[in-house]
């Protein structure tokens, strides 16, 4: 671990969303880019120019805003494999064949652990091998020089993509060299990316990320972000999610940055499933833009598809690609972030990979225009549950943090207000459990301590019975653990 | 963590998210499924190290590591395992490997040699494994151990 971006001033700063001053975010600075030898190509002024050469809308929070404004519905895949010449095949066939919106680069876990030594040495393995050996893009021993060339190589934007509490260096090279978004923030990636670092430690590593993307702001270039609040890869509510993308929402625009993309996920039961995606939108937009005032503030919802355990048949994953994109579109999200149809398989051909997108482009082709939207009561009750449960957990939350939403993030998981099953950290009190009922839809077998609204836990819970009563059996962790595979079995529930 | 092994447990095993690899979801269903047949788990989560293996392992004298990995960087991570082991005084505990141990799925007996024979481990399992296969395994190991380890007093007294 590169003890230049690992260690922190002796005296810890105080927990707090206030804007980093210029002096903290320097000397942070000094010691992200001394982290590895490719730190030294990053500039600043030069970077930002860079991004102004660029077309309008090779630039992601501008595609984004651009989506939204003419109703395109986006499409961007996962992908990153280990080298140069590789990774550049790779965006440039999701572009040109696959006609992939914005184009990703995924990096490598060597990389999001800071094992820059390893990950330089699998890299030239794998170029003296010709093989890929890293599972994803290790962008920082690329440096801005190489990561350029994948930016250079199409005419779409780039987003990276990175799970980690240190994301500091890989986002100073990957805005260096023309990427214009980042997956973030630092509760999902407490949650699921680590086991023992603490929430105060991620949030002051994205602040700085945050701070970065501020500074860039300032010289007219947008950064965007797409925010992933506090899914997991079991079942679970999009209401957490929801609550969560809010504080990290409200931590980033705290440093300045401005372009959210907040995800929805597919959990499998339609009506839900649509309900979540209106009801994390117009919460977002509650907190962020009317409490919290940030009027500027572009909010867009993508569609992340189911995120566990996927058949390892591509052709029963097209199934779940496509049912995915009805939902979607059905639910008015503004984009669709794709796993392939290998994701049960392995890193993803750039073949499957591409037949994925063409495979949503053709359902948002067809029901283009329809407005069909799958209204009525079932989606009306859940959209108003799950508005009034995330505002139950959000302002129980921000009370504990008195108002700050970092220390609402550091208390509110303390106090298992804010919780999720399967957390790889043990800062998640793991208390939270969670089953479909008769018809899939998400419910709480046990909330924990999470403050879900009695009306909500009351209709949850007769949900869950009535799935016992039907097939004769209590839900049990059993049923937690099938209800974890069943989607790559081919259904929802079958009991 | 848990406690270790009372004397009248099936057996101990220590298990682990190996190296950079967070995907814990799989190990913690093992977990479970360990437990109800009556082993004892010491736990130690994703990101762990070889070294936190052998320490935990050597701490709760245990019979067994299962060893996780998805992320696809096995290769990186679980060459040196066995040799750790015998260097701290514990080179014939079980190794077990699952998840899915590299990048893509190449065929598997190919897979399964390199894992066993080239780098020491007992047994290691095709991604989509249920627990049941794994335990029913681990149960025969230890018996077979057991017995020989009995086999042995016997004959030294
Ligand atoms: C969920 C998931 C995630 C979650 C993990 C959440 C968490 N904290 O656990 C998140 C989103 C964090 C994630 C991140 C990443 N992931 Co991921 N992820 C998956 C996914 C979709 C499902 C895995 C899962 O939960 N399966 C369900 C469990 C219950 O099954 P299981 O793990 O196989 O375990 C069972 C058995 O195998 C067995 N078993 C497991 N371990 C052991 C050990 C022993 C000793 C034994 C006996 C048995 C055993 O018991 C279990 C019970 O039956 C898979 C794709 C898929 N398979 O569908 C990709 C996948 C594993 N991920 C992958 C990758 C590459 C990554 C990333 C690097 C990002 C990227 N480049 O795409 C990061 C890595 C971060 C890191 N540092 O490791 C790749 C691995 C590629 C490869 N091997 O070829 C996959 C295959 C996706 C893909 N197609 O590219 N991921």
């Amino acid at each position: 671990m590169s003890a230049a971006t690992r260690s922190r001033p002796a005296a810890a700063p105080p927990v707090t969303a206030g804007r980093w001053d210029d002096a903290r975010f320097e000397a942070e600075r000094a010691r992200v880019l001394a982290g590895w030898r490719t730190g030294a190509e990053v500039d600043l002024a030069e970077a930002a120019a860079l991004h102004k050469r660029r077309p309008a809308l090779a630039n992601v929070p501008r595609k984004r805003a651009w989506g939204r404004e003419t109703g395109t519905v986006l499409i961007q895949p996962y992908g990153g494999v280990t080298t140069l010449a590789g990774h550049t095949e790779l965006v440039r066939h999701l572009a040109e064949v696959g006609e992939a919106d914005i184009v990703p680069t995924t990096v490598d876990s060597q990389t999001r652990n800071l094992k820059y030594a390893s990950a330089e040495e699998a890299l030239r393995a794998s170029e003296r091998q010709g093989k890929e050996l890293l599972n994803g893009f290790p962008i920082v021993n690329h440096g801005v020089r190489g990561a350029r060339q994948v930016v250079e190589a199409v005419e779409v934007p780039v987003e990276l993509r990175i799970g980690t509490v240190v994301p500091q260096l890989a986002c100073e090279i990957a805005f260096a060299a023309g990427m214009s978004s980042v997956t973030a923030g630092p509760i999902y990636y407490t949650a699921h990316y680590s086991r023992d670092t603490g929430f105060a430690e991620t949030i002051a590593n994205w602040q700085y990320v945050f701070r970065l993307i501020g500074r860039y702001a300032e010289l007219g270039v947008p950064i965007g972000l797409q925010i992933h609040g506090i899914g997991t890869s079991t079942p679970f509510p999009n209401t957490l999610l929801g609550a969560a993308a809010v504080l990290e929402t409200l931590i980033a625009a705290a440093q300045g940055a401005r372009s959210f993309a907040v995800d929805a996920r597919l959990m499998g039961n339609l009506a839900q499933d649509i309900a979540g995606v209106r009801a994390i939108r117009e919460i977002v937009e509650e907190y962020v833009v009317r409490r919290f005032g940030y009027a500027d503030a572009a909010i867009t919802i993508d569609r992340k598809s189911w995120g566990g355990k996927y058949p390892e048949d591509t052709a029963r994953a097209f199934g779940i690609v496509c049912y995915n994109a009805v939902s979607g579109v059905l639910a008015g999200a503004d984009e669709f972030i794709a796993n392939s149809v290998q994701e049960g398989v392995g890193i993803p051909l750039k073949e499957a990979n591409a037949d994925t997108l063409k495979a949503i482009r053709q359902v948002v082709g067809v029901m283009r225009g329809q407005r069909a939207a799958l209204a009525g009561e079932e989606v009306e009750t859940e959209v108003e549950h799950m508005k009034a449960e995330m505002r139950a957990i959000l302002d129980a939350a921000l009370d504990l943090g008195q108002g700050d939403p970092a220390l609402a993030t550091v208390r509110g998981f303390q106090a298992g207000l804010l919780d999720i099953p399967f957390a790889a950290s043990r800062h998640c009190r793991g208390e939270v459990m969670v089953a479909r009922d008769a018809a899939g839809a998400v419910r709480y077998l046990d909330p924990g301590r999470v403050p879900v609204p009695a009306a909500v836990l009351a209709r949850h819970r007769a949900c869950l019975e009535r799935r016992a009563a039907a097939r004769g059996r209590p839900i049990d962790y059993q049923t937690i653990v099938d209800d974890i595979f069943s989607i790559s079995r081919g259904f929802l529930v079958r009991d | 963590m848990s406690t270790p092994a009372p004397s009248a447990s099936k057996g101990t095993v220590v298990t682990g998210v190996i190296g950079d690899d967070v995907h814990v979801i799989g190990i913690r269903i093992m977990e479970y499924a360990l437990r109800r047949s009556g082993f004892a788990v010491v736990s130690l989560g994703p990101l762990a190290s070889q070294k936190e293996f052998v320490e935990a392992a050597i701490e709760t004298a245990a019979d067994a590591l299962f060893v996780s990995s998805l992320n696809g960087h096995a290769e990186l991570h679980l060459p040196g395992l066995r040799g750790a082991c015998v260097e701290a005084g514990i080179g014939d505990i079980l190794i077990y490997a699952g998840g899915q141990l590299t990048i893509r799925q190449p065929e598997w007996s190919g897979v399964e040699r390199r894992f066993t024979q080239g780098m020491g481990l007992d047994r290691v399992y095709p991604p989509g494994t249920s627990p049941d296969v794994p335990i029913r395994d681990l149960a025969a190991d230890i018996a077979a151990r057991r017995r020989r380890a009995g086999a042995a007093a016997e004959a030294s007294e």
